[in-house]
């Protein structure tokens, strides 16, 4: 009979068993009777000699092979049987297992997808990127990407077709880059602002991506007389064409170019920069960088991937083409700095962009706050575990006197804890499904990525937890079974003094300690998003529009768009109801740009002539009418003039913030402040009231105001303020017609209310909000099952002493003291360790908003009442019970 | 009885049960009975150690097992050898007598050469 027959056959083979020993027990006592003993001596004799026939039914059954899957059964039924009998305690464990493994498992996940693949692209491992460093050197030309080092320095074109034609080990080399100043399309007579990626004619067939529809450029495209040809990512044929089949053909005029649309590229196809950059809109070829992208020969603006065999030694690339680079460096420099290195790095995750790191950071932190989930689960469940492991020793010290032995013991609560991590995990598993698809609804985060649950990071948050439900769930069978076996059941007295419970003590402190990280976290983004709505933003925010516009990309020159902006600021003014406009650089923007000598508007450090200290500040180029417009007050000095207009005058308007920081209380007015200590030549004419614009942002710098409205005219994209005098929504469509008035070919970007604007920049600050409130009321609630859990076990363990100290006379005040003592420690010591760790986390949350302090007394008040108001309840309960224990019944109890 | 029981180890307890029902078809009964009758009343096969050895002989198909009436009108669960029984027989049958041979010797040598 085979194993599966015997398996299966069992109760046949019972049945037989049986009456094989009935047989043969008659067999011996027909032998006895044959000898002359009476039937009953027989009898007795023969059970006698025959032994306890269960002992030997349980040998017979043992060499079936198949008693260890009747036992696992067996163990199965008595888990279920345990989970029914404790349901929350089952419930609890459970859930927090799958939240653990689900959340973590979902949101990295998301961001596999979205930063972590590889390209979509043939072979991607045979690719490769360039880069090079030369510290602080600054050459001439426009530079896009980040310039001297990092990894998306960007090549002039003459080093593309050098690196090109070097041949062997390359086989292939292509490049991208991207517009200067954006670029504005028009289609179906509507202008539009898009984004362009210009691509060498070998980029598809280079990276063996093909066309979903139509085809894909080729070399004959990219020559200077070809016909203007473009791609349209597969989004924006998406989006912006409703996915019409007829699309192939149409023309797009792109700043005054007509292009002929002749393929879509692949769905989430981006490129080769890395998969954290959104598809540009419309792909072009090389040969349009002058007539579209404003490019020259000097500037430095091409993303250059290459292929190799996979294999080769990438320093062999480097040592090829690092003296072509420096030539032609300074060929087109005149200069080039004693070193300057070029860099071949592994492309197949892309070419890592510095412009998403801040979103990038955010995942990082949303990652680290489930990573401390998913540890305040795994100490939870340990918690849990160790706390029920009170409860069960009298069972388990039963069982084994009844003869259980030792490795059945363990092996059924090993089969408990399985149980418990598997249900957790499928839970789980579910959770990251049903998670992935709501993280990936986030805007900016799964569009056109396929999200797949990354079974990496599934196994081991899963392996993680079911390490913490066994090592755990054993600790009951290692106390029970160590030692004296089975015959202890008698429970000795123990005593407050004893040591037991300490791994549970110290597994609770550290809980509470991550309980605090993000408490502490929730409390203090809660608490910014109220002082948002009460901060003094500085201006008066009612009744105010702003958009953009960006006259360069139609070709407008710096002169013909300052009359550009005074046309359409006259036909602005013209509107009824539009109280006064205004010009800057993007007002909600956080983008830079800067010549060698001025900073038009961005970031930058300031001096103050003859000192060396430099600030961090933020530059806007205004008009005259900005002050007015956004009604800043001016504290000291004067508004700008329009002679400071005429060339561009060395004075500048700053905010009280600065000229505190700079001045101290003298007097800022009539003082000179510059870009390094030797050339301070900007006067101060006025201090005006600092405007903060709330949101996650490293820009809240103190501001200063310069009157550059020609060189903010040689940047791309400038903002226009329309305040009205009654709700602005209404003359949106007028300032749209005051516009395409002047120039119906330039698009307004953008339009919104500062109100809008401001909601919109809260937005992800919302989605943080919301997680981390979340996941502290969890992490909180997780504690406070843990501590009902440990307090509940402490007690039961010392039922016998508190019976004895009440029956001496203690009342009942004394023990629920003496026990919520015992509980209130290590919330102690956990909420000082917490708030330790908090420090360097809340460090992290100021970089990116503004206004945020751990270590104001409500945040700090709230954080601790709230830790111990819980930790309170969670002790009370027990202790209460604890009490209430009747001395006899508490004496009797053993 | 005087004389102690010894204790088969389970090889040797195997060997002695296919060599009992090489002779031909035979109940667990009288196994037992056969056992204690030829070694003179020396070996006797608990109940305890001889229906385990049995099923385990049966589930490695070296005994076969048949249920069949006996002369007194029951049901008896009879065993036959099989065709991997026997030649297992004879494996274990060459063994035990090349290594009863060294034990003898050793026994006897050792004994000759301390005196």
């Amino acid at each position: 009979m085979t194993w599966w027959g015997r398996l299966l056959g069992k109760k046949r083979l019972e049945r037989q068993m049986d009456s094989e020993l009935r047989f043969h027990l008659a067999e011996q006592i027909r032998a006895y009777i044959a000898q002359g003993m009476s039937e009953a001596d027989a009898r007795r004799r023969a059970h006698l000699e025959f032994g306890g026939m269960e002992g030997i039914r349980e040998e017979c059954r043992e060499v079936r092979g198949t008693k260890w899957v009747e036992d696992l059964f067996k163990d199965l039924r008595y888990a279920g049987r345990t989970f029914r009998n404790s349901p929350v305690f089952t419930a609890v464990v459970v859930f927090s297992l799958a939240l653990g493994i689900g959340a973590n498992t979902a949101l990295f996940s998301v961001i596999e997808a979205r930063f972590l693949r590889k390209l979509p692209v043939e072979n991607p491992d045979q690719l490769v990127y360039f880069s090079w460093w030369a510290n602080g050197w600054l050459p001439q030309g426009d530079v896009s990407g980040t310039f001297g080092s990092g990894a998306n320095t960007p090549f002039l074109s003459p080093m593309f077709d050098a690196f090109r034609k070097s041949g062997d080990p390359l086989s292939d080399v292509i490049a991208s880059g991207t517009t200067t100043y954006g670029a504005s399309a028009i289609l179906d007579g509507e202008a539009e602002r898009v984004s362009v990626q210009l691509v060498s004619g070998n980029f598809f067939s280079a990276l063996g991506t093909p066309a979903v529809m139509g085809r894909t450029f080729n070399d004959n495209d990219d020559r200077p007389a070809a016909t203007p040809t473009a791609m349209i990512s597969h989004s924006y044929w998406h989006n912006r064409f409703k996915a019409d089949p007829d699309v192939l053909g149409k023309v797009v005029v792109v700043n005054g170019v007509s292009l002929g649309i002749i393929g879509i590229t692949p769905r989430g196809f981006r490129g080769i920069m890395s998969q954290a950059a959104e598809a540009p809109n419309l792909w072009m070829p090389l040969s349009m960088s002058q007539q579209i992208a404003n490019r020259k020969a000097e500037d430095w603006w091409l993303h250059v991937v290459g292929r190799i065999q996979a294999g080769t030694n990438m320093d062999q690339v480097r040592g090829r083409l690092e003296g072509v680079h420096r030539a032609l460096a300074l060929e087109a420099s005149g200069t080039v700095p004693p070193i300057m290195r070029l860099n071949v790095s592994p492309g197949s995750r892309g070419i890592p962009e510095g412009g998403s790191d801040a979103f990038f950071i955010g995942l990082i932190i949303a990652g680290l706050v489930l990573g401390f989930l998913l540890l305040i689960v795994c100490l939870n469940v340990a918690n849990l575990l160790l706390a029920r492991a009170a409860s069960r020793q009298h069972e388990i010290l039963v069982r084994r006197a009844i003869g259980a032995n030792r490795f059945r013991v363990i092996r059924q609560l090993l089969t408990e804890s399985v149980l418990l991590a598997l249900i957790g995990g499928v839970l789980g598993s579910v959770l990251a499904y049903w998670g992935k698809d709501a993280f990936g609804l986030l805007p900016g985060l799964g569009e056109e990525v396929d999200l797949r649950i990354n079974l990496g990071v599934l196994a081991v948050t899963a392996l993680v937890s079911l390490g913490t439900s066994v090592v755990f769930g054993l600790v009951p069978a290692v106390q029970a079974t160590a030692g004296r076996g089975g015959l202890a059941i008698g429970r000795g007295v123990r005593t407050f003094q004893g040591s037991d419970s300490r791994i549970g003590r110290l597994l609770l402190a550290f809980q509470v300690a991550m309980s605090v990280v993000l408490l502490a976290g929730a409390v203090l983004l809660i608490r910014m998003q109220g002082f948002w709505q009460n901060v003094d933003p500085g201006f008066q925010t009612n009744n105010l529009v702003v958009f953009q516009i960006s006259p360069r990309n139609l070709g407008y020159e710096e002169n013909r768009i300052r009359t550009l902006l005074d046309q359409i600021t006259q036909n602005l003014a013209a509107i009824p109801g539009v109280f006064s406009t205004s010009i800057s650089d993007p007002f909600f923007g956080t983008g830079t740009a800067s010549s060698e000598t001025q900073v038009f508007f961005g970031t930058a450090n300031i001096f103050v002539e003859g000192g060396t200290d430099s600030r961090k500040v933020r530059i806007r180029s205004v008009s005259r009418s900005f002050f007015d417009t956004f009604q800043v007050p001016v504290l000291t000095g004067r508004s700008f003039a329009s002679g400071d207009y005429l060339d561009d005058a060395r004075v500048a308007v700053i905010d009280e913030t600065l000229a505190r920081a700079l001045f101290g209380g003298s007097n800022a007015i009539g003082r000179r402040i510059g870009y390094s200590p030797e050339r301070s030549d900007i006067e101060v004419v006025a201090v005006v009231k600092d405007v903060r614009v709330p949101g996650f942002s490293r820009l809240q710098h103190p501001t200063v105001y310069l009157p550059q409205l020609r060189g903010l005219a040689r940047t791309g994209q400038v903002s226009i303020a329309v305040r009205t005098a009654t709700n602005p929504v209404p003359t949106i469509s007028a300032i749209r017609k005051a516009v395409a008035g002047i120039d119906r070919d330039i698009p307004v970007e953008d339009i919104k209310t500062i109100h809008q604007g401001i909601q919109e920049r809260l937005m992800p600050v919302r989605y943080v909000i919301i997680a981390w409130s979340s996941f502290g009321a969890t992490a909180l609630l997780l504690t406070c099952i843990g501590l009902f859990g440990l307090m509940s076990y402490f007690v039961e363990r010392h039922t016998k002493e508190i019976g004895i100290r009440i029956a001496l006379g203690a009342r009942r005040r004394e023990v629920v003291r003496l026990v919520m003592g015992r509980c209130l420690f290590p919330v102690s010591v956990g909420l000082i360790l917490g708030l330790a760790v908090s420090w360097p986390v809340h460090e992290i949350i100021r970089q990116f908003v503004y206004g945020a302090s751990l270590y104001d007394p409500l945040t700090f008040g709230v954080v601790v009442g709230v830790l111990f108001a819980v930790a309170g309840v969670a002790g009370y309960v027990p202790a209460r019970r604890a009490s209430r224990a009747d001395p006899t019944t508490a004496l009797r109890q053993e | 009885m005087t004389v102690p029981q010894p204790d088969l180890p389970q090889g040797t307890l195997d060997m002695l049960i296919l060599k009992v029902v090489a002779a031909g078809p035979i109940h667990g009964y009288a196994i037992a009975q056969r056992i204690l009758q030829i070694s003179k009343d020396v070996l006797q096969v608990r109940q305890g150690t001889l229906y385990p050895a049995l099923h385990r002989l049966e589930n490695r198909k070296l005994l076969q097992a048949e249920w069949k009436a006996t002369d007194t009108g029951r049901e008896a669960k009879v065993y036959r050898l099989t065709k991997a029984g026997r030649n297992q027989l004879e494996t274990e049958a060459e063994t035990w007598k090349h290594l009863r041979t060294a034990i003898e010797l050793i026994m006897k040598t050792a004994e000759g050469e301390s005196a």
